[in-house]
């Protein structure tokens, strides 16, 4: 019986995975499109420290292991007749350093990558602790020829890892991590970002768009958590008379409190497409229309801060979307501290 | 070759075209492959499958994104095959550690509901991807669509794996409540 159910269980989880077939092409650019950007920084970072740590070996080693060398060869030179000049002992310390050198960057690549010490958050998921997954042994398996004793093993790791993100070299979607102050400073967007944001947020990630063409920036989202509860706001240029403005005098298309959950059984049909994504003018926003979009769920697993969603239309034909956890007021708050 | 190039072999029925395709995407296809299969030989065959429907399909296609194009092809033809050879017995893999997780979005029974067509699932799980901030959105579609394990995704976005963690687990959550929302009943 016990069996039964959770096979059922499967079969939809199974229906979930195949429905995600056919998710936007967009969104699966952009998922490799910030890997690849930041394929780059791993790479960097990763042989920074490998460098930092064969400079460190070197001048520590070097020095131990020269000053026993160079005592060593004082004790000799007391009957030789020849001793070994101070050039070719660095010579030799140099080379012997460098010959330890490859294992100093494969243990330092190993233990950057073993950071699965974590807690877990409740999930029976410990499985996933690997050091190196074994699809990517795999990858690494086929690409070794010849070359593989040329290349240390972490470099191999490294240009696997590449050929996979690099093959969307050729996609056009130029979306680029940025910081929170880039994100302020974005021209043309950066000002519809909140100075004000609610006690505890902390910055979490900030992606832009720009036009390959017109190079101006077209889009701009950033997050904030604080714990499980995130505030994510997306701002792009738009044109006006394409968006569907939500009609106030109709809180039925848009007020979260008139309906219940599951809202598919509850919103009447007619009303769906304005109530999952209302649009509100500027001008138009205040806390009472925030408080109608701005809902307490009981769910095991969050948290009970309110959460909602809605987009402002601004003047300037700039869409920002709205979607968080927060009280009415602190959200209010936010959008009142757009310096556009 | 540029993916316009390779397209142009295909268009002119010039075999070449696979071997061009094998060259620039066949470690990419096969990563997604094996990621769900985990079997070699197997997602060898899904790849060389891939090529055969690619030129199938193209022409009349001319896909805007040729690797994903193919991505999604491998995918499908992966977990079918993985369907196919787990029918009797389940085994340990990610692709089995995915779909537990995926579980936990299967919203509660409503009896008065019909079981939703896939085409409207598709479109709702789409729309729900849109609502998500975008990195959680990147880590589920890393997670779920291209079945990476935790720490390749931590890798790849310099996160912490806890956070990686914590996003999933919040987003699982989410999907589960929106789909609820919307009444759906798989």
């Amino acid at each position: 019986m016990r069996s039964s159910i959770r096979h059922e269980e499967l079969e939809k989880a199974m229906r979930i995975f195949e429905a995600l077939s056919d998710v936007d092409e967009e969104l699966l650019v952009r998922s490799e499109e910030v890997g690849k950007h930041e394929a780059g920084v791993i790479s960097f970072w990763r042989y920074s420290k490998v460098m930092a740590a064969c400079f460190c070996l070197i001048v520590v080693g070097g020095l131990t292991w020269g000053a026993s060398k160079v005592m060593r060869q004082s004790e000799k030179s007391s009957d030789s007749a020849m001793p070994m000049s101070i050039a070719e002992l660095a010579e030799e310390i140099t080379a012997d350093v460098t010959g330890d050198s490859g294992g100093t960057e494969n243990s330092n690549g190993q233990s950057s990558m073993s950071d699965g010490n974590e807690n877990d958050v409740g999930m029976a998921l410990d499985q996933n602790k690997q050091s190196e997954t074994d699809a990517q042994k795999e990858v690494n398996e086929r690409e070794q020829g010849s070359s593989v004793e040329e290349q240390g093993a972490d470099s191999i790791k490294q240009e696997s890892l590449n050929t996979i993100v690099d093959t969307e070299a050729a996609l056009l979607n130029p979306y680029e991590k940025i910081s929170e102050k880039e994100a302020y400073a974005t021209e043309a967007l950066g000002s519809y970002i909140p100075a004000t944001l609610p006690r505890g947020y902390v910055f979490e990630g900030a992606y832009r768009g720009q036009n390959e063409q017109t190079k101006e920036y077209t889009s701009l989202s950033i997050t904030w958590s604080k714990g499980l509860d995130s505030i994510f706001l997306a701002a792009e240029k738009v044109e006006p008379s394409h968006i569907a403005l939500t009609d106030l005098s109709k809180p039925e298309t848009y007020n979260v409190h008139l309906y219940e959950i599951p809202y598919g059984e509850t919103v009447p049909q007619e009303y769906r497409e304005a109530f999952d994504n209302p649009v509100f003018l500027a001008e138009d926003l205040s806390l009472e229309l925030i408080t109608m979009r701005m809902k307490t769920v009981q769910d095991s697993g969050d948290t009970d801060t309110p959460r909602g969603d809605f987009s402002v239309l601004y003047e300037s034909g700039v869409l920002v979307r709205f979607n968080g956890d927060a009280s009415p007021e602190e959200v209010w708050e936010m959008f009142q501290s757009v310096k556009q | 070759m540029k993916d316009s190039e390779i397209l142009d072999l295909y268009w002119e029925r010039d075999e070449q075209a696979i071997a061009e395709t094998q060259k620039s995407y066949g470690k990419y296809c096969y990563s997604i492959a094996y990621h769900i299969l985990r079997d070699r030989e197997d997602s060898d065959e899904c790849v060389n499958d891939t090529w055969f429907r690619a030129w199938n399909a193209i022409p009349p296609k001319r896909p805007s994104r040729f690797s994903l194009f193919l991505a999604a092809i491998t995918r499908n033809l992966s977990f079918d095959k993985w369907k196919r050879k787990n029918a009797a017995k389940r085994g340990n893999g990610d692709i089995e550690l995915a779909l537990d997780e995926l579980m936990e979005c299967v919203p509660a029974l409503h009896s008065t509901e019909e079981t939703v067509e896939a085409a409207e699932l598709e479109r709702l799980i789409n729309a729900f991807l849109h609502t998500l901030p975008q990195k959680d959105c990147n880590v589920f579609l890393r997670r779920y669509w291209y079945v990476e394990e935790y720490n390749e995704i931590a890798k790849r976005y310099q996160m912490k794996l806890n956070t990686v963690k914590t996003s999933l687990f919040r987003t699982r959550a989410k999907l589960r409540e929106y789909l609820e929302k919307e009444g759906v009943v798989l």
